[in-house]
C-alpha cells in the first residue's frame, strides 16, 4: 500500500490533497467539453474511487504521477460517460487505466444501494470486518487491533463466521449479484 | 461450528484457487457430490460481489464528505471560487 491510508481519517487527508492537486485540472478538461461542476464532481469522485483501489491492490505497481494518473482515469470515465449516453461513441481503449477504471460506475447507481442495504441486514460490525479485508485490504493483525480481538486468529474465525452469515442470507433470498444489477 | 467456517475458508481457497493437491482433490469430490455445497460456493462467489460494492459505497460516502467540506467551510475558499470561476458564465468554452 503506497499511502497510509487505512483509517477513515488518514483516506480523508489522502482525498483532499488529491482534490486539490487534480480536481481543478478535472474540471477544466470537462468545462472545455460542454460538462457541469456536477459531471466534473461525478468523475472525479469515481476517479478517487479507482485511484484507492489500486493504491490499496497488494501487488499493483505504485502510482508514480498521481496527477498524471488521475486525468487519465477522468479521461477514460468522461468518454465512457458519453458513450454509455449514445451522444458520442469511443472505446475505452485496452490499458492500464482501463483495467481499473472496469466495473466502476457514476455517482448515483439505485442498484448499488439495493446492494448495500441488502449487505447492512447481515450486521454493521460483519459487513465492515469483511470489507475491511476484502476490499480495503488491511492484513489479519492490523483487523484484530481493529476490531478488538484477543488474536488473529479470534479475528480470521470471526471474519469466516461473517462471510458464512453473508453467503447464507444470499442463499434464503435466492439473490444474485445480477439481480442488483439488471 | 467449527466445521463450518472451516467450509467457508475451504470454498474461499476454492474460488481464489489457494487449494492444491489432497485439498483440491478432496473439494473436486465433495463439490461433485454435494448439490448444497455447490449452491454455498456460487452464494459464496456472489458475496464477494456484494463486499466489493458495499466497500465502494461506504468509500463514496467518505469522498462525499470531502467535497462537502471543500465547498462548505470557510478555509477552502480561495479552492472553492477557483472551481466557481472554471464553470461562471464569463468563462467561455
Amino acid at each position: 500500500m503506497q499511502n497510509n491510508i487505512k483509517t477513515p481519517g488518514e483516506r480523508e487527508k489522502l482525498f483532499l490533497r488529491l482534490y486539490k492537486l487534480s480536481f481543478p485540472d478535472v474540471a477544466t478538461y470537462v468545462r472545455k467539453r460542454g460538462g457541469t461542476l456536477e459531471d466534473a464532481r461525478d468523475i472525479f469522485q469515481d476517479c478517487l474511487v479507482v485511484y484507492y483501489e489500486k493504491a490499496v491492490a497488494p501487488d499493483a505497481p505504485a502510482i508514480r504521477n498521481e496527477g498524471a494518473y488521475l486525468m487519465g482515469v477522468a479521461k477514460k470515465l468522461w468518454y465512457r460517460m458519453y458513450a454509455e449516453g449514445n451522444r458520442f461513441s469511443e472505446a475505452a481503449g485496452q490499458n492500464s487505466i482501463s483495467e481499473d477504471i472496469a466495473g466502476v460506475s457514476l455517482v448515483g447507481s439505485p442498484a448499488r444501494e439495493n446492494i448495500a442495504d441488502f449487505l447492512e441486514q447481515a450486521g454493521k460490525k460483519c459487513m465492515d470486518m469483511l470489507k475491511a479485508f476484502y476490499y480495503d485490504k488491511i492484513s489479519m493483525k492490523e483487523m484484530a487491533g481493529h476490531f478488538g480481538f484477543r488474536s488473529v486468529r479470534s479475528a480470521t474465525v470471526q471474519k469466516y463466521k461473517c462471510l458464512e452469515k453473508v453467503r447464507n442470507k444470499i442463499r434464503e433470498k435466492s439473490l444474485h449479484y445480477e439481480d442488483f444489477m439488471a | 461450528m467449527k466445521t463450518s467456517w472451516l467450509e467457508t475458508k475451504q470454498l474461499e481457497d476454492r474460488i481464489f484457487r489457494k487449494d492444491t493437491g489432497a485439498d483440491a482433490l478432496m473439494m473436486d469430490v465433495k463439490l461433485y457430490l454435494s448439490e448444497d455445497l455447490r449452491q454455498k460456493l456460487a452464494a459464496q462467489k456472489d458475496a464477494y460481489g456484494y463486499i466489493q460494492a458495499y466497500g465502494r459505497k461506504k468509500l463514496k460516502t467518505e469522498i462525499a464528505s470531502v467535497h462537502h467540506k471543500l465547498f462548505h467551510e470557510e478555509k477552502h475558499n480561495n479552492f472553492r471560487k477557483r472551481i466557481r470561476k472554471i464553470f461562471s458564465a464569463n468563462n467561455k468554452i
